[in-house]
């Protein structure tokens, strides 16, 4: 992770659509180039509406939002796609005829790569390019499956910084762990990641967070501190600690050992 | 399946005779949205199969399955060629269904055990005699449009070039035909709809009693 | 196997449309009749079809009758072309696909250089009981918008058969193009009707109707329809199911997509029932991309129009 502010945004406000109250409100935060960084916060806070605003999807009402130190406020989205940001979204769209190959390769700018960027996209969110490559993203691809495409479209672009929406929402238990590799792969890459989530075993992979709460920032800072803070503002009875967290992880791993013992895996 | 309640007094039947435009008023065909004539009826090629055989005389119901079904043929392989074998043939249920939806638009008619057209059909020869009327209606009328023909398209001339105006006062003709034979009982009577419409006798009423109380 | 020799000028403009045309050419032992206007080039049967045409003064009168447990691993291919630039064809064809037999039949219709060019055809297909027939019609109109097509066609589709349609209307100019396609679906039957056109410019217009009649029990259906108007086009999609025995299900899907300021479409599903056991839905939707592909496609760095005319070429 490198100390310079890959994205800035700076005090935004984003009305509801009826103009009555705000979804964000005066939102502040920086994202530093090459980290994973996640805006967390529970249902209704505002974090995918946020995460659209920096695509380009709402525009603000106030504030700024500057990118590699450029304002990319008053950008389209296409204008911010091509500067390097792009976004995986919650639901992705479901296209009548296109295929896997084509809307995985569409973000790739060199013409010549895009074989070779498809290929290995499918294999780091672990699907087959043999199987899939030929297959259309339509309504016979199931959830999951399409949320790896998803993924793999935006890998395979390899822009500057990648926004993804809840990108395990509806995923189980043992596939989360291989997205959270996904991530870190991503990140290797040399993508900064920033992680729109609302669950805290998610965003474990983040070097920094901002909590969100009703539209508004409660805090910016390390993943841990932020989850503290989290738990807290949210009532949760247990303590959220570095022990809670550990005995979390020893709990899948034993799962999966179990399972692998009796073949389910 | 028919309907046999007292709304099916009040379905509209024949040509619109009120003067005021009503609500149902369609813009695009200057007629009532719902369905004056049933045109989906003949959209279906088995049903006018059933009309078709109906003309030539009436038939039970039974006879009217078997004379449905069709073989179909090839339209220059002769049969010594080859005869194809297929036969497409509908079964009870549905052959009912379609004789139900004929009924509702009184199409056809069951009298005791056959079902009959319900509308007047022409034969070739009977069809061909009555185009004498016709061609001796319209040359009569085509002598007093000649006759007028100058004077109306003088008066008219401001209108936009392209303006019909000869179709307009074909269709105006023979609307006032129309109320004219009625006037003088040369067509049958069918009900008035100022009769049947309570809504439109609804504001009559209200229009009477305004009148005589308020004014 | 018999044969007439002559490749036509059709193939060659099939070719310019990167048509792979080695399946028409007499070389090749297909079954297949290829039509040049009013004259017959090709001819070519195989074992289990009986294929004949006879010349009229504008077009051609043609049978092609599939015998009775005939199964065909080679589609029929018929190409129906026009090579001038004015002039009318009328195309009467007969099919008739006896019992248990199984046939695909590839149509092309080519018009490379209409300018002022009619072409009708009013066909029958008779499909016998458990059959499978697919039929598949590729239309190519040149780039002038010169072409009036208007083909009608009605279809039996007996017991237990599975009949398919699928009408494409995706290259060069359309001009106007009137489709009307009538099916009447036996007991156990299923039909899946597919129709993709795309008005180009003012000077398109397609207007398609698809009409299922389910008369027999427990008969299925599909039809789709998906279309785009841009550049000023008009297309309207006419989609008709209608119920008429026990235990019918029927799908009407017409989906299209305006683009440009003048182009005009008009869905319009029409569902109807005379039996109260049938079960028959529509959807419809017409109009401008759904933004959440377009946003999907833009957040990759493709532009509005790129976006749109990527949706609209894999739709179709």
């Amino acid at each position: 992770m490198s100390s310079d502010v890959l994205l800035s945004v700076k005090d935004i406000s984003i009305l509801s659509e009826d103009r009555q109250c705000n979804i964000v409100d005066t939102i502040s935060f920086d994202v530093m180039e090459g980290s994973i960084h996640s805006i967390i916060g529970p249902n209704g806070a505002g974090k995918s509406t946020l995460g659209y605003a920096i695509m380009g999807v709402y525009h603000p009402c106030s504030g700024k939002i500057f990118f590699k130190g450029k304002d990319i406020t008053d950008l389209s989205i296409t204008e911010r796609a091509k500067r390097g940001i792009t976004l995986a979204w919650q639901t992705p769209a479901r296209f009548d005829g296109l295929s896997v190959y084509d809307y995985i390769g569409v973000g790739v700018k060199d013409k010549n790569l895009i074989e070779q960027r498809v290929g290995e996209a499918l294999e780091i969110v672990n699907l087959d390019p043999d199987i899939y490559l030929k297959r259309k993203v339509d309504a016979n691809l199931s959830g999951g499956e399409r949320k790896r495409i998803e993924l793999a479209s935006v890998i395979a672009m390899r822009p500057k910084l990648v926004i993804l929406d809840e990108a395990e929402a509806g995923m189980d238990l043992i596939v989360l762990e291989s997205f959270m590799d996904i991530f870190n792969k991503i990140k290797e890459l040399g993508m900064t990641i920033l992680l729109i989530t609302h669950r805290e075993d998610i965003g474990m992979v983040s070097d920094n967070s901002t909590l969100i709460w009703d539209g508004k920032v409660l805090a910016n800072g390390p993943f841990r501190d932020i989850m503290v803070l989290y738990c807290q503002k949210a009532g949760l009875k247990k303590i959220c600690s570095r022990t809670l967290f550990n005995q979390f992880d020893e709990c899948i791993d034993k799962i999966i050992e179990e399972d692998t013992r009796e073949n389910k895996i | 399946m028919k309907e046999n309640t007292k709304y099916n007094m009040h379905r509209f039947i024949g040509k619109q005779i009120i003067d005021e435009i009503q609500p149902w008023f369609e813009f695009s065909s200057s007629l009532p949205w719902d369905e004056r004539s049933p045109p989906w009826v003949f959209d279906n090629k088995v049903r006018r199969q059933i009309l078709v055989i109906l003309s030539e005389s009436p038939l039970t119901f039974e006879e009217i399955i078997e004379r449905v079904l069709f073989k179909p043929a090839p339209l220059i392989i002769t049969k010594e060629e080859y005869e194809p074998k297929i036969i497409y043939e509908w079964d009870k249920r549905t052959i009912e269904n379609h004789l139900f939806n004929l009924e509702w638009y009184g199409l056809v008619k069951k009298n005791v055990d056959k079902y009959e057209i319900n509308f007047p059909i022409l034969n070739k020869e009977q069809l061909d005699d009555v185009e004498n009327y016709v061609i001796k209606f319209a040359e009569n009328w085509v002598k007093v449009i000649e006759e007028s023909k100058e004077e109306i398209l003088n008066k008219y001339q401001g209108l936009h070039k392209n303006t019909p105006i000869m179709d307009i006062i074909i269709e105006k003709i023979i609307e006032k035909l129309w109320e004219t034979l009625k006037k003088k009982g040369l067509v049958p009577n069918k009900p008035n709809l100022k009769h049947l419409w309570g809504e439109q006798l609804r504001k009559t009423k209200f229009n009477e009693w305004v009148s005589k109380n308020f004014k | 196997m018999r044969e007439k020799s002559d490749s036509s000028q059709i193939l060659n403009s099939l070719e310019k449309y990167n048509l792979d045309i080695s399946d028409y050419l007499p070389s090749h032992s297909g079954p297949k009749l290829v039509l040049n206007f009013n004259k017959i080039t090709t001819v070519s049967e195989v074992e289990g079809i009986i294929l004949k045409g006879r010349e009229i003064e504008n077009g051609i009168i043609a049978d092609i009758v599939i015998k009775e447990g005939t199964v065909l691993e080679d589609p029929i291919h018929l190409c129906f072309g026009v090579n001038k630039e004015t002039g009318l064809q009328e195309i009467f064809p007969r099919i008739i696909a006896e019992d248990n037999s199984s046939v695909t039949l590839q149509a092309h219709c080519s018009f490379p250089n209409a300018k002022n060019l009619t072409h009708k055809m009013f066909g029958h297909i008779y499909v016998g009981k458990n059959c499978k027939f697919v039929y598949n019609e590729t239309h190519y109109h040149g780039e002038q918008n010169g072409a009036t097509v208007a083909p009608v066609s009605y279809v039996y589709v007996g017991e237990n058969s599975y009949f398919e349609n699928n009408f494409f209307l995706t290259q060069g100019t359309i001009g106007r193009m009137k489709i009307q396609i009538d099916i009447y679906a036996f007991k156990d039957s299923i039909i899946n009707s597919n129709v993709k056109a795309f008005g180009k410019n003012s000077l398109d217009s397609i207007r398609v109707r698809d009409a299922v009649f389910l008369e027999g029990e427990n008969a299925r259906s599909i039809i789709k329809m998906k279309a785009a108007a841009i550049g000023g086009g008009e297309v309207m999609m006419f989609g008709i199911t209608e119920g008429n025995a026990a235990n019918t299900t029927g799908h009407v899907d017409c989906t299209e997509i305006v683009k440009d300021r003048g182009s005009r479409c008009r869905a319009i599903p029409l569902i109807r029932a005379t039996d109260d056991s049938c079960h028959i839905t529509h959807e419809a939707s017409l109009g401008k991309v759904d933004s959440a592909q377009l946003n999907a496609l833009m957040a990759r760095g493709l532009d509005e129009d790129e976006a749109t005319d990527l949706i609209i070429k894999n739709m179709l």
